[in-house]
């Protein structure tokens, strides 16, 4: 399974990719912003799953799932945030967010997370 | 103008329970509730600059000013390691990165729990120096609380104002 990781801060991008290999994720591609992770996605063939951080210079992670969606991609996006004013969550859900990851978080939120936004492949 | 009491209520209750959620998911430690006070106008805009970190993030809306989260150097290099095992002896930039993530998930724990508020919060900044080197406005009364995780300590400092009247 091959995850793209989008957030600003090294240390968040840290925890949640040794989070994703601990449940047997072992392909993450790490991104800084909304404009590397385009550049990382490319035809996004391989990913399976984007996860992103919401607010992030250069380009927001809502601007980051705007565009995906716009060019088609249909892959579960899950929202890593601490983000959840009722106006700011129905945005992310218009734009085509699947789920939310709410800061903070443990490794078993984690977990139950990624296997609702992707059943056919339970993680451990 | 200053907070009703029922905000500063609520106000406490939401710093609290923020700040002991964030240590009990992150790192699976108890964060302690010290002590919750004014901050002493007697001990602010001290000439000693603390070995310490400061992360600043501001809100506006139906509450205005600032919430500040403050870590001697232990408590800073503490948290980084038990975050994500950064080892290191002084505060270097992975820490700085660490705490300002702390002062987000804090921050924003306590905006979700004010949910009464419209508010907006502020990217976080980081200040070499503690909290007896913060200075506020003399219409604002800051709140201190400090809370203690292992043998170290830490201080959250929120300096608000409310445009509605009580």
């Amino acid at each position: 399974m091959k995850v793209l990781l989008v957030d600003d801060s090294g240390v968040m991008r840290t925890i949640i990719a040794r989070g994703l290999r601990s449940l047997f994720i072992e392909e993450v591609v790490e991104a800084a912003d909304g404009v590397e992770a385009l550049a990382k996605f490319g035809d996004g063939e391989g990913f399976d799953l984007v996860l992103t951080d919401w607010n992030m210079p250069n380009m927001s992670g809502l601007e980051l799932v705007q565009a995906l969606r716009g060019a088609g991609h249909r892959l579960p996006i899950m929202m890593v945030t601490t983000e959840t004013e009722k106006s700011q969550v129905l945005k992310a859900i218009q734009a085509g967010v699947n789920d939310y990851l709410v800061k903070p978080f443990d490794q078993e939120m984690l977990q139950l997370k990624l296997n609702r936004v992707l059943p056919s492949t339970q993680t451990a | 103008m200053s907070l009703c009491i029922d905000t500063q209520t609520t106000l406490v209750d939401a710093v609290n329970a923020s700040v002991v959620d964030v240590f009990q998911m992150m790192v699976n430690e108890e964060a302690v509730v010290l002590e919750k006070g004014d901050l002493p106008r007697s001990s602010i805009a001290s000439n000693v600059v603390e070995n310490a970190l400061t992360i600043a993030m501001g809100f506006s809306g139906d509450l205005t000013g600032s919430c500040c989260i403050c870590l001697p150097q232990d408590a800073a290099i503490r948290w980084a390691n038990l975050l994500i095992g950064h080892q290191t002896e002084e505060i270097d930039q992975t820490v700085i990165d660490a705490a300002s993530e702390l002062a987000n998930i804090i921050v924003g724990g306590v905006k979700r729990r004010l949910c009464d508020f419209a508010l907006t919060m502020s990217l976080p900044s980081a200040i070499r120096a503690g909290e007896r080197n913060l200075v506020f406005a003399s219409n604002i009364s800051p709140i201190q609380f400090r809370y203690k995780f292992g043998e170290c300590e830490l201080a959250v400092v929120v300096a608000l104002s409310q445009s509605s009247v009580c």
